[in-house]
Parts: structure tokens; C-alpha cells; sequence
């Protein structure tokens, strides 16, 4: 039987690479995909925590077709603003959209 | 089974204004789609204004639907007087700068759905209504920001997203872990979070994290100034009243349920004090009154805190929330109003107090009132905030509160004291932006005198 704790530790991980990407990565399709990772390390651990905890599944499960629903959602309104952003500069790096200062 | 049934009959009827809302904003969502844009404005308008109706019928009522996941209580009762006719008075603001573009209803269908997701947030019983009014809240508002899909809404829009995106995945992280302490989603569950103080902490976090940024806390406000200035006038109105209100109401119904084991009140009181300085402090350099108005939002979220802070050891806390999310609606709409008749950059102001006397004068009164002065409406929140710090033994947060509404009154001045130079041509107004800021003033200052009226009845 697998500890919880591994379970907990991989999603933990992910979460971080996914952090570590949305912040340092340039490009604006590669930040989407970190910002899917943290939410899927997110749904690791939800279900681990569901399978794991007595009479949590139901709880576990529903919360986790939330998230999943969640980033499909967002993705969604994510890309279309990628989208228009390419087509207005033809670029989605997002260190050449500064027009606006601080 | 006829029981459930009957519970099942109960709860939608406590939710019918929600309902409305929704109704309103896929009805406007088919007259777009049926080429009826010119119908769109007031069906959504009316459409609001029926759920503020279905909504008084509740004021008084404490208890909860669906299996305890939704409160309906003074908090989610009050966001929704106070924050339905704001959205309608958005809608109304929107329509001179979106009407003949091709996707009018989708503007207003996004304003209502967004504001779901706001209500869905003030009355939140489950953390997964936290999650859900924040996505929704910030889906429509991505939405909005970019609606002109010009270079500066669309780099405004990304912003506004990555940053939104990123913080929400941080929140549900964290919420996880008190799911995973507590075994159960409802917020009426973390009280056992006694023993895992480490996951309470943790989540904690998370959740001022998530729900900070939603509602433009300092230091997670960085979206904030960018996305306001790149979307239209309304756009920003909005975003500085309905999510901000929403994301504070839930963050009380979080930590209601907080052991104070987890220190809950001293991480909000600090960020109520990094919040209000900072805000006020950024608002002070700038030069588009866009981008002042929304580090000015960003203070007003600290005086906000003041209120969760104190909450569960003042009884004024609740009040005093309700009193100044109403009073802010409707001061921080009229402010953006004038904006939209005057222009963004403070040399447009020039004059405006003797080109446009009636806007001026009503300029002035929105900002001091931003500010605190009675007898408006800002003051009497104000001061039953600074009323519950100190009730609640935050008399150094109170002290805080009051030094920043100093500090903010040279913020304002920065708008008010050009107003009255030498006059230049008077800026067209639109009907309906005159009309906002004329129900926003007459709101300012029926708030105001109304609350004072019912203190000195009450005290």
C-alpha cells in the first residue's frame, strides 16, 4: 500500500514545477500549461486525500470534476485572449506586451 | 422523499434572486444572438433591478441551503442589494462607449454572470463555492477587460489573467489541504482544524492569496492598476466594486469558521495596513486618474480588512462590512462615472468644476467622501469600521486607518484642486452617464444619512 504522504509529495512537486514555470517562462501558451499543471497536482491531491480519508469520497470526487471543469474553463477564455493579443502584435511572449507602465 | 422535495422547493426559493440574475444574463446572451442588441440594455437592466426586488423579502433571514453550502445572511443579503444595482448602473455606464459594436449583449450578459460569481463568493458555505465564485467573478472580467481588443485591452486582459490564473491555482492548492484535515468541503467543517494547525496555515494563505487578489489586497493587486486602465470606463467601475465586495464578504464567511489558533486576525490587520499605505502612497505619483482610482480601490480594500479583522469580536463588524460596501458602491461608481464624462489623464480634469459645475460639484462630493467626510456615505462606513477595530482591541489599526484617510485626502485633492482653474470647453455628456452619477450622488448621500440615522436609533 502506497502512503498517502507519496501521493501528497507528487502533487506537491508538480505544483511547484507548475509555479516555477507560470513565473519564469516567457512564452504565453508554456504559462497555460503551468497554470494546468498547478491545477492538476491540485487534482492529485484531492484525490488521493478522497481515497484516503473515510467517507470523503463523494466530497473528493465532486471537488475534483470542479477543478477539472475549472481549468477547462479557463483555458478557454485563456487562449482567446492569447489569440487576440497574437493577432494584434504577432507575438505572445509576454515580455514584449509592456505597453502600459507601472 | 417528500421531504427533500420540499427542501429542495425551499432553497431555490431563498435563491431566487441568484436565479434571476442568471436568467437575465443568458436572456440578454439570446438577444444577442437574436439581433435585438437595442432590447439587450433594458432587459438586463430590468432584469437586475427584479432580483434587488426578490432580494429584500430575505433581508432578516439567517440560514443556510443545499446541505449547508450556501448562507443566506446579512453579508449575502446586503452584497446583493448593494451589488445588483451597482451592476445595473455598469451596464448603464458601458452602454455610450459599446453601444453599435457588434457584441452588446455579451457585454451585459458577462457583467451579470460575473456578478453571480460575486454573490456566489458573499454568501459561500463550501470551499467549493469559494473556488467557483472566484472563477466566475474572474472569467466574466477577463472577458470584459479585453472586450475593445485593442493593444492596450489585450495586454491588460493577459495580465489581468496570468496573474489571476496563477493566484487561483495557489487558493484551491491550499484548499485542498483543508479538505484533506477536516475531510469534509463545507466551511462549517474547518472549526476542526484545531489539531492541524499547520494545514489550517497553510491554507490560510492560500485562501488570502486568492481571495486578496480578487479583491485587489496589496500585495496582491498588481493586476489591478493595468487591468482598470486598459479596459472601458465601466469595465473599471465594476471591477473596483462587485468582485472586490464579493471576495471580502467571503473571506468573512471563511473565517468565521477559522480556530483563531491560526492567527487569522493579525495576518488580515496587517494586510488591511499594507494594503490602505500602499494604496494610498501609489496613488499619490499618479497621472491617470484610471490608474489613482484603482491604488485608491486598493486602499479601500484595507479599510475593508479593518472589518473581517474585527469580526467575531465586535458586533459592529457585520455592519459596519455592509454599511461600507454599500456606501463604497455607490461613491466609487459616481467617481468613475464623472471619468467617463471627463476623460483619464488629470489634465482633463482642468477646469471641469466651472465647465461642468454640476459633474464637478458631484466629483468633489464622491472623493471627499472616499475620503470620510460626513455626512456621507464613506464617512458613517468609515467610522463603524474604525469603530469595530477598536471594539475588537485593534485600537493601533483603527489609529492606522484613520492616518491613511489623511493621507488619501492629498490623494483626492490631487483630482479636486485642478477642477477649479481656469475653465476649458465643457466635455459632452451622454444622458446615461449623467443619469449614473446622479443616482450614484443621491445614494452617496441617502447611505450616509440613512446610517446615521439608524445608529442614533439604535445606540
Amino acid at each position: 500500500m502506497i502512503p498517502l504522504e507519496a501521493y501528497l509529495v507528487v502533487g506537491a512537486l508538480l505544483f511547484a514545477i507548475g509555479t516555477y514555470g507560470a513565473l519564469v517562462r516567457r512564452n504565453a501558451v508554456v504559462v497555460f500549461m503551468c497554470v494546468e499543471l498547478m491545477l492538476n497536482s491540485v487534482n492529485l491531491t484531492l484525490v488521493s486525500f478522497a481515497d484516503y480519508l473515510p467517507g470523503a469520497m463523494g466530497a473528493g470526487a465532486g471537488y475534483a470534476i470542479l477543478i477539472i471543469a475549472v481549468a477547462a474553463a479557463e483555458v478557454a477564455v485563456g487562449l482567446a485572449i492569447v489569440l487576440a493579443v497574437f493577432r494584434a502584435r504577432r507575438t505572445v511572449n509576454v515580455d514584449e506586451i509592456n505597453l502600459m507602465k507601472r | 422523499m417528500n421531504g427533500m422535495e420540499m427542501d429542495m422547493t425551499r432553497d431555490l426559493a431563498l435563491l431566487a434572486p441568484e436565479i434571476a440574475v442568471l436568467l437575465t444574463a443568458v436572456g440578454a446572451l439570446i438577444l444577442e444572438m437574436a439581433r435585438l442588441p437595442r432590447v439587450a440594455l433594458p432587459f438586463t437592466v430590468i432584469g437586475l433591478l427584479v432580483a434587488t426586488a426578490l432580494t429584500f423579502p430575505l433581508l432578516g433571514t439567517e440560514t443556510m441551503v443545499f446541505m449547508g453550502t450556501f448562507r443566506i445572511d446579512s453579508l449575502s443579503v446586503w452584497a446583493k442589494l448593494a451589488l445588483l444595482p451597482a451592476t445595473a448602473l455598469c451596464t448603464v455606464l458601458a452602454y455610450p462607449e459599446i453601444k453599435d459594436t457588434d457584441r452588446e449583449g455579451t457585454v451585459y450578459a458577462l457583467f451579470s454572470f460575473a456578478a453571480i460569481g460575486a454573490l456566489a463568493l458573499a454568501g459561500a458555505g463550501d470551499l467549493m463555492f469559494v473556488v467557483l465564485g472566484v472563477l466566475l467573478s474572474s472569467l466574466g472580467s477577463f472577458a470584459l477587460v479585453a472586450y475593445p481588443r485593442d493593444d492596450r485591452a489585450t495586454e491588460a486582459a493577459m495580465k489581468y489573467f496570468v496573474f489571476g490564473s496563477v493566484t487561483g491555482a495557489i487558493m484551491v492548492f491550499g484548499l485542498t489541504y483543508w479538505f484533506g484535515a477536516t475531510g469534509s468541503t463545507l466551511l462549517s467543517g474547518l472549526g476542526s482544524l484545531e489539531g492541524a494547525l499547520l494545514a489550517a496555515a497553510f491554507g490560510l494563505v492560500a485562501v488570502l492569496v486568492g481571495l486578496g487578489y480578487k479583491a485587489a489586497v496589496a500585495p496582491f493587486h498588481f493586476w489591478a492598476p493595468d487591468a482598470y486602465d486598459g479596459a472601458p470606463v465601466a469595465v473599471a467601475a465594476y471591477l473596483s466594486i462587485v468582485p472586490k465586495v464579493g471576495a471580502i464578504f467571503a473571506l468573512v464567511q471563511v473565517v468565521r469558521h477559522l480556530p483563531d489558533g491560526t492567527g487569522w486576525p493579525l495576518a488580515v490587520a496587517a494586510l488591511a495596513v499594507l494594503s490602505m499605505t500602499y494604496g494610498n502612497l501609489a496613488a499619490l505619483v499618479q497621472e491617470n486618474v484610471v490608474r489613482l482610482l484603482a491604488y485608491s480601490s486598493i486602499a479601500q480594500s484595507g479599510y475593508f480588512l479593518l472589518g473581517v479583522a474585527a469580526f467575531g469580536r465586535s458586533d459592529l463588524a457585520v455592519p459596519a462590512l455592509v454599511v461600507f460596501a454599500a456606501a463604497y458602491a455607490a461613491m466609487n461608481l459616481g467617481a468613475f462615472a464623472v471619468v467617463a464624462l471627463a476623460g483619464r489623464h488629470l489634465r482633463d480634469f482642468d477646469g471641469l468644476g466651472r465647465s461642468a459645475p454640476l459633474a464637478g460639484a458631484a466629483m468633489v462630493i464622491f472623493l471627499i467622501s472616499l475620503v470620510g467626510v460626513p455626512p456621507l456615505a464613506g464617512f458613517v462606513g468609515k467610522f463603524l469600521l474604525f469603530g469595530a477595530a477598536i471594539g475588537a482591541g485593534f485600537a493601533w489599526l483603527a489609529v492606522a486607518g484613520i492616518l491613511n484617510s489623511v493621507l488619501s485626502l492629498g490623494v483626492y485633492l490631487r483630482i479636486v484642486v485642478p477642477m477649479y482653474r481656469a475653465p476649458k470647453e465643457a466635455p459632452v455628456s451622454a444622458r446615461s452617464v449623467a443619469a449614473v452619477w446622479g443616482i450614484a450622488l443621491f445614494a452617496t448621500f441617502a447611505i450616509g444619512v440613512a446610517a446615521q440615522a439608524l445608529l442614533v436609533w439604535v445606540l
